[in-house]
């Protein structure tokens, strides 16, 4: 158990020393990140001064120690465009996003995951055709698409729901919507095939063998099985969230990270680009080792095997 | 321990060949499908409207006159049939410039699946064949990639790189080269434990032949779904970006770039935001169609079963 732990654990920090290298490799070898910061019109002075006050003179490995120490201090850089903290800023606009990604998290696994059952223990009946047609509908409508549509209807054409900002529960719906299809989508048809797969195995076969009713071998035999790689969901459905917000904020005004990235990348305000997507992997990753570790907590195989 | 090398006759090769029937077989069952007949169509549509958009299109994708500016669609009240789908704010006819916009999609779909299975396939064979420290190497890369939200990384390297088709197509061929590596390492491990290849490297052999013949052709079928449903993937993700300004410059036709012309004047002009959100939705679809009946009659197990 420990060493499993400590063996995700420390898969888990290679991973984000791979992406802080990546992004910071990134932003330094292509081309002169303050030649992408200031105008055009910025006198050589200008541009020098900038160089040494983000520490661009510096070696690129002493700006790479640098940048982890200001990291691990909690110091993200400063916005160019906003003048503040990153730090500060990402503060501002995490709860937002997290609202929103825990609400479509909770949304996508409500109706998701009994469609997708109920799809994988009848292959071929009605149920199955829905589902599928969820699956496609996930990969086939785009996001933003979905949010105009749902703007169309709810907020222009019936005045139920408003289109954009944050100011009541209400505000919250449509955008949920338009984030939770396509993870929708995807948790359908992953919790179909996992039930596919389950279905197929020879205890299953035994327990209908035995006279066992349908109803008996579902709940008793097929469902442990199914829970157990259904843990993967969370995290899917999260991932998918933080990474549809982007968009999503965009399109509702959501004072979220989301917009905030869209923000930056129109202002080419590289560090708060750079820290939000820092920011967005770090929380993935840890999302995806806390699903890991429930993994081996629930069930043994995972730990012990390899 | 010396080996000594046998030169293989031709007879001894045992490479598995298909027979023509085999191919005819395929291609019958293929257009058994009513729905895959409908999405090939679908897809022969498109081509046809990227490659001869200037003879097809009524209009330019920039050419238009403020006098028939803002109409709505043909069948609206004081929509005209010289502008089917009505026009934009600048008088630019909207179907010709979702014609237009097929090149973009098209482009980005093809080459950045084709860039990502040649990546794919190359590391993934180099892994699953070699094994070792080529294996650790390879399959860190993969997780790398995977671990942050794919949406994420794509944001981020466009707005570094810079934003233009080419970038574009690159950033889809690295970041989705991870998935096709996955399958091509999982199959290669599999099949190269079989006796067949047992039997080829035992007669002599080399690598590179063993993968040519023996494993390559096996793969065949599945990396071509893959494919079809990466392109619609990249598609998919490409009008994001367009949406997001990180694509094409904006003057330029792409199905996202209208979601985002459009998203201003959702109130006022909702066609503008319907009918590319409907072309983007309708190509994926369509490509979903024909992969499914892919995987269907090009997989050998699934074949047993019919």
């Amino acid at each position: 158990m420990g060493a499993y732990f400590l063996r995700k654990l420390l898969q888990s920090l290679l991973l984000i020393l791979g992406v802080l290298v990546l992004v910071f490799m990134m932003v330094r070898f292509t081309g002169d990140p303050v030649a992408l910061m200031v105008s055009r019109e910025a006198t050589a002075e200008q541009r020098e001064q900038i160089r040494v006050s983000l520490g661009l003179d510096q070696p690129v490995p002493v700006q790479f120690v640098r940048y982890l120490g200001g990291l691990l201090r909690g110091d993200l850089g400063q916005s160019l465009s906003l003048g503040l903290p990153n730090s500060l800023l990402i503060g501002q606009r995490i709860g937002a996003t997290f609202e929103l990604a825990l609400a479509s998290l909770l949304l996508s696994l409500a109706i998701a995951v009994p469609l997708g059952i109920m799809a994988g223990l009848r292959p071929g009946s009605g149920m199955d055709w829905l589902g599928r047609s969820v699956g496609l509908a996930g990969q086939t409508i785009h996001s933003v698409w979905l949010a105009m549509i749902l703007i169309l209807v709810f907020a222009v054409q019936l005045r139920w729901l408003p289109s954009f900002g944050r100011d009541s529960w209400q505000s919250l719906i449509l955008p949920t919507l338009a984030l939770s299809l396509g993870s929708i989508g995807q948790i359908v048809q992953l919790t179909r095939s996992t039930v596919l797969e389950v279905r197929r195995e020879n205890f299953i076969r035994t327990a209908h063998a035995k006279g066992m009713s349908g109803q008996r071998v579902a709940f008793g035999h097929i469902a442990p099985n199914v829970a157990i790689p259904l843990i993967s969901v969370i995290s899917v459905g999260f991932t998918y969230a933080l990474g549809g917000s982007v968009y999503i904020e965009q399109v509702f005004a959501w004072p979220g990270l989301g917009s905030l990235l869209s923000n930056a990348i129109g202002d080419n305000d590289f560090p708060l680009v750079q820290s939000i997507t820092i920011f967005i992997a770090l929380f993935a990753i840890s999302v995806n080792l806390i699903t890991d570790l429930l993994y081996g907590v629930v069930d043994p195989r995972v730990r012990l095997g390899r | 321990m010396s080996t000594v090398t046998v030169p293989v006759p031709r007879e001894l090769d045992i490479a598995p060949r298909k027979s023509r029937s085999e191919g005819e077989r395929i291609v019958r069952a293929f257009f058994r499908s009513p729905a895959a007949i409908f999405g090939l169509l679908v897809i022969v549509l498109l081509v046809v409207c990227a490659l001869f958009a200037e003879q097809i299109a009524p209009f330019g994708p920039t050419e238009g006159d403020f006098g028939s500016a803002r109409l709505p669609p043909a069948w609206e009240q004081g929509g005209t049939w010289t502008h089917p789908l009505g026009t934009d704010r600048l008088g630019w006819d909207l179907l010709s410039r979702i014609i237009y916009g097929a090149r973009v999609s098209l482009l980005v779909g093809f080459f950045g699946a084709l860039l990502a299975g040649t990546l794919g396939v190359t590391l993934g064979v180099l892994a699953g064949y070699f094994g070792g420290w080529i294996d650790t190497v390879i399959s860190s890369f993969v997780n790398l990639i995977l671990s942050v939200p794919y949406l994420v990384l794509v944001v981020v390297i466009a707005t570094i790189f810079g934003r233009s088709l080419l970038n574009v197509i690159l950033i889809f061929g690295v970041t989705g080269s991870p998935v096709f590596v996955r399958l091509v390492r999982g199959e290669v491990l599999r099949l190269r434990a079989l006796d067949y290849v047992e039997a080829a490297r035992s007669l002599g052999a080399k690598p590179a032949r063993i993968i040519r013949l023996h494993l390559l052709p096996n793969l065949i079928g599945p990396l071509i779904t893959l494919a079809t449903y990466e392109m619609s993937a990249m598609i998919f993700y490409e009008s994001g970006l367009s949406f997001l300004g990180l694509s094409v410059p904006p003057e330029v036709p792409s199905w996202g770039n209208l979601l985002a012309i459009a998203q201003p004047l959702l109130r006022t002009f909702p066609w503008l935001a319907i009918f590319p959100g409907l072309a983007i939705a309708l190509t994926a679809l369509a490509m979903h169609l024909v992969g499914d009946r892919l995987r269907d009659v090009l997989d050998p197990r699934l074949r047993e079963s019919e």
